[in-house]
């Protein structure tokens, strides 16, 4: 790589503009070579086209937002782990780290991988799916699965354990949620972000005796003392609770990742792509 | 010549036939509904004045609304309301609030959800009801409230 030619928005094969300059020579690693670098990463989905326009700046500050934050990696659809690499800004901008990492990686043929991880809730005490939970219909994904973000799993756990010392049942209605344009046979304009998009949000009951503790109790002042108890203990451990939004949401729980920051738009990227692109989603076990 | 001028009427007719086509189809909501109820369709009308759409409330909304809409169409029809149909709801004593969704089968019970609807139970308890299916005690927890209407 030549140092000099750091490659960044604005650039151009096309225009002969490369580091942000007009060049009269060609550098050896051309934005189409990064292109197609980064669509061999997975993080590049548009044209080859030589153009660093704002979709390539994007994908690569999310290989680079990878690099600083995750230790996840595929290797022939496998997950394997890669040791973060420490201090990195995700700029958008062809750094050498980057640049040198992006060589490694190609190199030993890993892909950019999302955090999801499923959890068998049938191995969970006081955990059950909904009659109404719709299954994520992916081959990679079974049917007592719940899928959520690896960050979201302590979330999971509390939830388990809050409900088993309380003699409470919490029926889940969803976890991850897939992101949907809108398709044929929606009737309203689906949301664009939501903690659910990256597996950070779970809708449940918490379900008490012969209560269900639904919308319509909280609203009116109906729920029980273990439902209380149990939102209590969640909000204790920084987890969000719906009931207390503005706009309120009592079945939603979250463990809020800012949906402005740039670290939400890589996980949306990543574990969408995870799910679409039918890579692998580890198991993951909940102990007491 | 003739064939310009056959040409020409065939358009002129086909214009006329479209017309009345559309005037036709020109109803208000109340009577499209009623149009749908006498057909045999289930009737979902919604409001949701929450116009956050960044919120979790409307996403979890939206989610769920379009889920159903999406596995239960044509067998059921939604409509968001609108001023017509909301006076004539106002007119069978309904309480209207910013954020409905109301259930509607000719010669069976109707249901009402006043708030927003962000619980997938709901929609699977009035599926069992409508199905002619036993209800559980789930079922029966999230049980809009039943309501009587006549749109005619």
């Amino acid at each position: 790589m030549n140092d000099s030619l750091p490659l960044r928005r604005g650039d151009s094969d096309r225009k002969k503009i490369w580091g942000g300059k007009k060049q009269t020579t060609a550098p050896a690693y051309s934005v189409k070579k990064l292109q197609a670098d980064l669509k061999t990463l997975g993080v590049y989905t548009d044209r080859i086209d030589g153009d660093f326009g704002k979709i390539s700046e994007k994908s690569l500050k999310i290989f680079q937002w990878v690099l600083a934050n995750s230790s996840n990696a595929i290797k022939n659809r496998s997950l394997v782990k890669h040791t973060p690499v420490p201090n990195l800004y995700a700029s958008g901008r062809l750094d050498p780290v980057t640049f040198t990492n992006i060589q490694d990686w190609l190199k030993k043929k890993l892909t950019a991988g999302g955090d999801l991880v499923r959890v068998d809730t049938a191995s969970l005490s006081n955990i059950s799916l909904g009659p109404g939970f719709k299954h994520i219909g992916k081959p990679q994904v079974k049917k007592p699965d719940l899928v959520i973000s690896r960050d979201a799993l302590g979330m999971v756990k509390l939830m388990n354990d809050s409900a088993a010392k309380l003699g409470l049942t919490i029926v889940i209605n969803q976890g991850l949620r897939l992101n949907k344009a809108r398709v044929s046979g929606a009737v309203v304009p689906p949301a664009t972000k939501s903690q659910h998009l990256i597996g950070h949000a779970i809708d449940c009951n918490i379900v008490d005796g012969n209560s269900w503790n639904n919308s319509r109790d909280f609203k009116n002042d109906r729920q029980t003392a273990g439902a209380e108890k149990f939102i209590a203990r969640m909000k204790k451990a920084s987890h969000r609770w719906g009931g207390d939004f503005s706009r309120v949401d009592t079945p939603h729980f979250d463990k809020q990742l800012d949906s402005n920051s740039f670290s939400y738009d890589a996980k949306f990227y990543l574990n969408q792509n995870q799910i679409a692109s039918g890579a692998p989603i580890e198991v993951q076990t909940i102990t007491d | 010549m003739k064939f310009r001028r056959l040409l020409i009427n065939i358009f002129l007719w086909l214009t006329l036939i479209g017309n009345g086509a559309q005037a036709g189809s020109e109803r208000s909501l109340p009577e499209t509904i009623n149009f749908d109820l006498s057909n045999g369709k289930i009737v979902v009308v919604y409001q949701m004045l929450n116009d956050d759409t960044a919120s979790e409330q409307y996403a979890d909304w939206a989610y769920y609304l379009n889920e159903f809409a999406e596995s239960n169409t044509p067998q059921y029809q939604f409509y968001a309301a609108d001023a017509a149909l909301n006076d004539r709801l106002a007119e069978n004593n309904l309480a209207i609030t910013d954020s409905y969704t109301l259930f509607l089968k000719k010669h069976e019970a109707s249901f009402y959800y006043q708030g927003v609807l962000v619980e997938s139970p709901t929609y699977l308890a009035i599926k069992t009801y409508y199905a002619g299916e036993e209800l559980t005690p789930m079922h029966h927890a999230f049980m809009p409230e039943e309501v009587t209407i006549n749109l005619d």
